[in-house]
């Protein structure tokens, strides 16, 4: 059995601390933005879905670079990393791993637990939609308990420990949608869209020039450290009053906005709320605040909370997505 | 930020004070209340009162004044976090304030106070403020028949009629006056008539009440236009043609029409007061006596007074008195068409109220005088003869002065389809032996329209003859004489006293009884026709 070393904890924020943080996102960002053109939403969302200590989905169509961003940030954060190809046959214990009869020289044959690619700082779980159920909730218990339980024993992933998720929208065929349950252990929901045409001359210039080395960037422990200093960023109760009421807009039988009682089948989750607070604390740093603010919270809340928003056969038949109702959430529900 | 506040308060309970008081002011056209003014703007008042209280209570917090700081200069919710942080040791609070303060300095937070209007709310108010505005206009002058015994639609007649019909009536009335006849004073009070009667109306507190108005502002008109006694042209003509002899012939003047028969006589007795002085004790008799026999010949009360002054002054030797008499003869002349516009025009007022009677007591359904069509004053008849003419189409009528005053009916014009009217009104004064002399024929009447036509076709008019004891026409007659052979008037009452004086007890009379407008306006017609 291997068990990682915990780190240490963190040290209490300091001035120093913050200031640190500030410089080394801006240098995650610049890092990963030199390899991933054109996409600076979708590199902000997912490093600040890293720095809250969250995992991400990312949702795209083939070839939008989800991969790549992924790999990315592998690279420019100093972590293990490993990538898993989800496909239907594959099973738990091939990404938790399992225990197999080794046999020692001195103890004879025993049987001893041999890692699956669960086990690295950084997962990237590549069509993860692909997979059967069985398979996906490994991954939920993995990425909610941060442990995997083989057997009867337990255990744990390293620290930090980030899945990033990625799902083709198109190809439903053969698919198994991600069951709501698993969908919320996301933080964050990042959608990847096409990019402009303008972008794609870059993204093909680019692909011609020789691709240079990222450098790394963060190691685990001040990542670690950086999740700790967002977690202290203060937040007001009026910004606080104005999440917990976007939250509870998107419950149809708690809010007054017509759409949502008329689409939604069930909304978000407390996890919601804490998914748009600890990204908006990130975000707020981010943006050289030291305080989240309603305009985080409101920038996050397509991303925290598309994805935990259940529409009814209604809204499916006419062809609305969340993103429309959290756009009717935002413009209805008043700031205090 | 605070200020803004109240403001916004004050507004609102403006607004709702509006709203309700505007409420009252309706209710108020619609129903009885006296108070509804001083109560509508108590209930404005009230309103902003309240606002003001509100406002005051809802004097913005610390947080509040932060929220609108962070809105307006887009600071992130800084001063918000950093207000909530004030008194934590915590390290980002530390770092959060000292930030939030460097992005304070040199913002003028005043301006955050500076916020848009708020249409939803700044709408409702404005309207509520336009209509109570409109309403207090609307019922700007005090309501009228807001009696409890007065109907709305009392109320909305007698509006109607202090609003409309009297404006309309006063500029009919005095259509057509020069300048100098509408300074004239029996003219002027003529206006002044009006514009108290029209207060009265709108302060009437029942239909009684305004009617009662009316008519005694037509008793103030009669009164007034019978205290005018314009001297006629054939009167002044005469004049003028007895004491021409007393003019050398190069003074003297010839008149050749009525209209400057007035002046004419006007000139003669100017130059019969030059030429006085140089007169013998004799000639001075002569004209003493001739002045007696015009003063007694002429019906006009001013002109026989000072004609009578003039002759008992040069009887007894008093030629500075006589002077000065006749002077006021002459000048008496001069005013005599403006008095005669005038009494016209009053006569002419006090009709066309009748009209404003029926537009109060709401009987339009019944044949009244109509106020834009009121019957001009009929030309004089020679020896008695008088013929009226009416503005409505298709009716005339005649009569012929006898003695005492007649009225007569027109004849309905078929082609007004049964609708004729027209009253013709004659009087005519007969002669009368004064000092012995023999008088000449008196001038004749004068006609006026109001009076109902009957629609058969070519139906001759009827007479009824009224009685009047003190015009007399022919008879034997007892006067006094002064000691210079003058006449003295004492024991004789004249006519237009006696008939004022009758005239205004049946007025006084009329508006304490029941009667119906329609035989009101008999009685009141009748009186009219012997008044002249």
């Amino acid at each position: 059995m291997m068990q990682p070393e915990p780190l240490p904890s963190s040290p209490p924020v300091t001035e120093e601390a913050v200031g640190q943080f500030m410089q080394s996102a801006r240098e995650l960002e610049a890092a990963v933005q030199t390899v991933i053109v054109g996409q600076a939403q979708v590199v902000r969302e997912t490093i600040i879905a890293l720095l809250a200590g969250g995992h991400v989905l990312l949702e795209g169509v083939p070839g939008l670079g989800k991969t790549l961003l992924v790999r990315t940030l592998a690279a420019a954060l100093d972590l293990s990393f490993s990538r898993i190809q989800f496909t239907p046959d594959l099973m738990p214990a091939d990404i938790t791993g399992t225990t197999v009869l080794r046999e020692h020289e001195e103890a004879g044959r025993a049987f001893a637990f041999q890692a699956g690619p669960l086990f690295a700082h950084l997962v990237l779980a590549d069509e993860v939609n692909r997979a059967t159920p069985k398979t996906q909730s490994a991954l939920l218990e993995a990425m909610q308990e941060r442990t995997v339980t083989v057997g009867t024993v337990t255990h744990r992933l390293p620290d930090p420990f980030f899945v990033l998720a990625t799902q083709n929208p198109l190809e439903m065929e053969g698919t198994y949608p991600l069951p709501e349950a698993q969908l919320d252990r996301f933080l964050l929901k990042v959608l990847v869209p096409f990019p402009r045409p303008d972008v794609l001359r870059d993204i093909a210039l680019e692909t011609l020039r020789p691709s240079a080395p990222v450098r790394d960037v963060l190691d685990g422990r001040r990542l670690s450290d950086m999740v700790q200093v967002a977690r202290a960023v203060p937040i007001a109760t009026p910004i606080l009053d104005y999440a917990i009421a976007l939250v509870v807009a998107t419950h149809p039988a708690m809010t007054e906005i017509e759409a949502v009682r008329h689409y939604v089948r069930a909304g978000a989750s407390p996890r919601g709320l804490q998914a748009l607070l600890t990204t908006a604390q990130v975000r707020a740093l981010l943006e050289g605040c030291y305080n989240a603010s309603s305009e985080d919270l409101r920038a996050l809340a397509h991303a925290a909370l598309r994805h935990r928003i259940l529409l009814n056969f209604e809204a499916q038949t006419e062809g609305l997505s969340t993103d429309t109702l959290v756009d009717q959430i935002l413009a209805q529900v008043p700031l205090s | 930020m605070g200020l803004r506040r109240i403001g916004q308060w004050v507004a609102r309970g403006a607004g709702l004070g509006a709203a309700a008081g505007g409420v009252v002011l309706g209710m108020a056209q619609l129903h009885s209340f006296r108070a509804a003014l001083p109560v509508a703007a108590s209930v404005l008042c009230a309103g902003g009162l309240a606002g003001l209280i509100a406002g005051l209570r809802h004097w913005p917090s610390s947080l509040e004044a932060a929220r609108a700081v962070d809105g307006h200069f887009a600071l992130r919710d800084r001063l918000t976090t950093a207000l909530e942080l004030k008194s934590s040791d915590d390290t980002f609070a530390h770092i959060q304030r000292m930030e939030a303060a460097g992005r304070l300095e040199g913002l003028r937070l005043g301006r955050s106070a500076r916020n848009r209007v708020r249409w939803r709310e700044a709408i409702p108010v404005a309207l509520a403020m336009a209509g109570f505005l409109a309403l207090l206009t609307f019922a700007g002058t005090p309501p009228v028949g807001s009696a409890s015994a007065t109907s709305a639609p009392d109320a909305q007649r007698i509006r109607t009629a202090a609003t409309f019909h009297l404006p309309a009536l006063k500029r009919s009335v005095e259509s057509g006056l020069s300048r100098q006849q509408r300074q004239f004073p029996a003219v002027r009070k003529l206006d002044v008539a009006l514009a108290q009667l029209r207060a009265q109306l709108l302060r009437s507190q029942s239909r009684s009440a305004a009617l009662r108005s009316v008519s005694l502002t037509q008793q103030e008109l009669h009164q007034l236009a019978a205290s005018l006694q314009p001297i006629t042209p054939q009167a002044a003509a005469q004049l003028n043609a007895s004491l021409s002899g007393y003019m050398e012939p190069k003074q003297r003047n010839a008149h050749g029409s009525n209209s400057s028969a007035l002046a004419t006589a006007s000139q003669t007795l100017s130059r019969l007061v030059e030429r006085l002085n140089h007169m013998t004790p004799a000639q001075r008799g002569q004209l003493a006596r001739a002045l007696a026999r015009e003063s007694d010949k002429t019906s006009d009360a001013t002109l026989r007074s000072a004609l009578q002054r003039a002759a008992s002054s040069l009887a007894t030797g008093d030629p500075r008195t006589a002077v000065s008499s006749l002077r006021k003869a002459s000048a008496a002349l001069t005013g005599s068409p403006s008095a005669a516009a005038a009494q016209t025009r009053l006569n002419a007022a006090s009709g066309q109220l009748d009209s404003l009677k029926y537009e109060i007591s709401g009987l339009t359904g019944e044949p009244r005088p109509s106020i834009a069509s009121s019957g001009q004053a009929g030309k004089s008849g020679a020896g008695g003869l008088a013929r009226s003419q009416s503005n409505l189409k298709g009716g005339n009528g005649s009569s012929r002065g006898q003695a005492g005053v007649r009225r007569g009916q027109g004849r309905g014009n078929p082609a007004a389809q049964g609708r004729g009217s027209g009253a013709g009104r004659g009087s005519g004064t007969g002669s009368r032996i004064a000092a012995g002399q023999t008088g000449s024929g008196g001038t004749g009447g004068h006609g006026t329209s109001g009076g109902r036509g009957s629609s058969a076709f070519n139906r001759r008019g009827r007479y009824a003859t009224v009685y009047s004891p003190s015009q007399e026409q022919s008879g034997p007659r007892t006067t006094e004489s002064g000691p210079n052979g003058q006449p003295t008037l004492s024991g004789i009452v004249p006519y237009q006293m006696v008939i004022a004086r009758y005239r205004r007890s049946a007025r006084a009379a009329l508006d304490r009884s029941s009667l119906t407008p329609a035989q009101q306006d008999t009685v009141r017609k009748y009186f009219s026709s012997i008044a002249h």
